[in-house]
């Protein structure tokens, strides 16, 4: 296998048993790679089980009602899958950190920011409570907070959203991870907060060597971060590509469906495109391609047979066999 | 924080004025007359009654009576209209009965209910869970007068263990070691029984309370970060979880005055809750009145208590 890859999820299976019954199907047979130090972007809509495979790599999937049903999930050559959480705890926030989408709520109210951020540190390093002090205040400068000194008294409710999604960040980085996923991190912030962030992680991410997965419905965040990209569609991937390839020729009719819906220069004073329809719920996905009831190019196949996926050359596939042979009889 | 206790001093002490007036009233109009003063009451000549509502002030205008009530309340000048005994000597007489049940009960309540509410919710659908939830509702629906008697029965056949009243009648002059086990003995089954519904009531609450934790989104950052599990139960969650009973424990402070009839009734117990009762059922007005102020004083004190305990406990709140 390829040295460089760091994370692999191959074919991966994550159902949440509901009330009825019935197997939701949130994560039905994903694969993805992360290389060293690369930032991929996972990108779709809410509800497409984006949160569900990445809280799997850190096995935090709530069981019951959750069930990784099968897959792989390799790090750095391991599967973790196996691992009892005694040894997954070793790799979370050591080797694997994460960032959640709600600052405020994912801060512990009632600890200082401080104490939150040594803990990790704590767990994972054996160094004395003077050096954690240090890293911590190092940390905060950082990730841009001000007076970091001070601020490692405060508590989660003195601090503004943006600076709190900083704190965030800065936990994460505690321990050097060799990979950092960042679910929807910039999601509840506003857009100018949203920038300053990014940007943040892009100089981390240099400044560390560390390789992020990068959670988002935004295709525009999608273009300013991601090297490759993995477009996940009623928890399948449908497409996945550099990220210029992805841009430039879009080859899956949902993927084109989310760049058309995307605001841009030339489409100023137009009405904005929007895909009709909405994600299926996971407990009842159409049969065939989960897309035919949104597609406009659907075919009577499509109704009855699941797609595979199509090469288009240097990492770029798409998971529409009906557009694949379209284009090669007109090419 | 000067400020807050300033302004609770005020808030509170009108509170108590308003509580001392509506009480006072409610118990004053209510039907039904103290048997010294009953013209129906064959004991009574018209001249002794005469002179009862004359002791009494019952002639008085209300408000004149209100304000006699309060000043030989404040003065400690009030007696029992029963046996002209002062009030607060014979309810400091019963308090001291009543608490080593409240002592001993509450100690229980709180010890048990946390541990049990807790590892319910940390191991959720477990035997251990199910089994305590079981418990915890048949304690919640068997009426405590008839579980009593099953105690009674058990304890007394089976163990030989005296069980009603404060100690065993005629252990005149036995050792000092025999005489406090015997008052041990003694208070063992009311205090468990006393303390079984709050034991379950409680348990379940803690149990609610920790489940809805374990479901915040900080809960699972903690064990992102890699935090061995007891450390993310036992520090990140519990601490979280507990903020709520930081406000019921200054609550517990009016139980001090309460007391329970039933309880006491069927263990002969000279406690606070039946000397209130058989006030009311004698329409003594000042034991009632002043039972009545003081629990409301407690009340008070109580509140004002979780306030500041809260305070201390939640970063949050600063008032
Ligand atoms: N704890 C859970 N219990 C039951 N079902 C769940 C649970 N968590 C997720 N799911 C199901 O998994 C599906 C995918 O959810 P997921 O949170 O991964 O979506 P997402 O792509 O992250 O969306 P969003 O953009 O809204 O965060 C959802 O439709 C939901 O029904
Ligand atoms: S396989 Fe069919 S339904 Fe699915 S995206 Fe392609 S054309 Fe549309
Ligand atoms: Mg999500």
């Amino acid at each position: 296998m390829n040295k460089n890859i760091l994370l692999s999820v191959d074919d991966l299976k994550v159902y949440f048993r509901g009330a009825d019954g019935r197997a939701s199907k949130a994560v039905d047979g994903v694969s993805y790679d992360i290389r060293r130090e690369e930032t991929v972007c996972l990108v779709g809509e809410s509800g497409c089980g984006k949160t569900v495979s990445a809280l799997s790599i850190l096995g935090l999937i709530p069981q019951p009602p959750g069930e990784i049903v099968g897959g792989r999930i390799l790090f750095d050559g391991r599967d973790l899958l196996p691992l009892t959480d005694e040894e997954m705890q070793r790799i979370r926030g050591n080797r694997v950190a994460m960032v959640f989408q709600e600052p405020l709520t994912s801060l512990n109210p009632v600890f200082k920011i401080g104490d939150q951020i040594a803990e990790s540190i704590r767990i994972h390093r054996k160094i004395d409570a003077d050096a954690q002090r240090q890293r911590c205040i190092q940390l905060l400068e950082d990730v841009g907070i001000a007076s970091a000194e001070e601020r490692l008294n405060a508590y989660p409710h003195q601090l503004s959203g943006g600076q709190r999604q900083r704190v965030m960040i800065a936990m994460a980085l505690s321990c050097n991870p060799e990979l950092v996923i960042a679910d929807e991190p910039t999601t509840a912030l506003d857009v100018t907060v949203q920038a300053q962030i990014l940007k943040l992680f892009k100089v981390l991410q240099q400044k560390h060597n560390m390789a992020v997965l990068y959670i988002t419905h935004d295709l525009g965040v999608v273009s300013a971060v991601a090297d490759r990209v993995y477009v996940m569609y009623a928890g399948i991937i449908v497409e996945q590509g550099q990220t210029a390839q992805i841009f430039r020729e879009p080859q899956h009719p949902y993927t084109r469906g989310l760049l058309s819906s995307l605001p841009t220069r030339s489409k100023r004073g137009q009405r904005l495109y929007s895909i009709a329809g909405s994600v299926p719920d996971p407990a009842h996905k159409p049969v065939g391609c989960p897309f035919h009831p949104r597609c406009p190019h659907a075919v009577q196949t499509c109704r009855e047979r699941f797609p595979k996926m199509c090469d288009y050359g240097k990492g770029h596939l798409a998971r529409c066999p009906v557009l694949y042979t379209n284009r090669n009889e007109t090419a | 924080m000067i400020s807050f206790i300033g302004r609770s001093i005020v808030q509170k002490t009108v509170t108590l004025f308003f509580v001392s007036v509506v009480s006072f009233l409610i118990i004053y109009l209510a039907p039904g007359k103290p048997s010294q003063i009953d013209p129906m009451n064959p004991k009574f000549t018209p001249e002794m009654v005469e002179r009862f509502r004359k002791q009494f002030h019952l002639d008085e205008p209300l408000h004149v009576q209100y304000l006699l009530f309060y000043r030989d309340l404040f003065t400690g000048r009030t007696v029992s209209w029963k046996d002209n005994q002062p009030v607060l000597g014979k309810i400091w007489d019963r308090f001291l009965n009543s608490l080593p049940l409240f002592i001993v009960g509450t100690i229980l309540t709180w010890t048990l209910s946390f541990p049990v509410g807790i590892r319910s919710a940390i191991f959720r659908g477990s035997t251990f869970d199910r089994g305590s939830t079981f418990v915890a509702y048949f304690l919640i629906s068997i009426p405590g007068f008839f579980f009593a008697y099953l105690l009674i029965i058990l304890v007394v056949t089976q163990l030989h263990v005296p069980v009603i009243g404060m100690q065993t009648f005629g252990l005149g002059d036995t050792s000092p070691v025999h005489m406090v086990m015997d008052r041990i003995w003694h208070l063992v089954i009311p205090s468990v029984l006393g303390a079984t519904g709050g034991i379950a009531v409680l348990s379940r609450y803690v149990r609610g309370q920790m489940l809805e934790v374990e479901g915040q989104d900080y809960v699972r950052t903690a064990r992102a970060k890699g935090l061995p599990s007891e450390e993310v139960h036992y520090r990140h969650a519990l601490r979280n979880a507990l903020l709520p009973f930081v406000t019921m424990f200054g609550l517990i402070l009016p139980g001090l005055i309460g007391g329970s009839v039933i309880i006491e009734s069927i263990f002969s117990w000279p406690g606070m809750g039946r000397m209130a009762y058989e006030a009311i059922l004698a329409r003594d007005y000042p034991i009632i009145l002043t039972v009545n102020f003081l629990s409301a004083v407690l009340v008070l004190i109580g509140t004002f208590v979780s306030d500041v305990l809260y305070m201390a406990v939640d970063p949050r709140i600063r008032l």
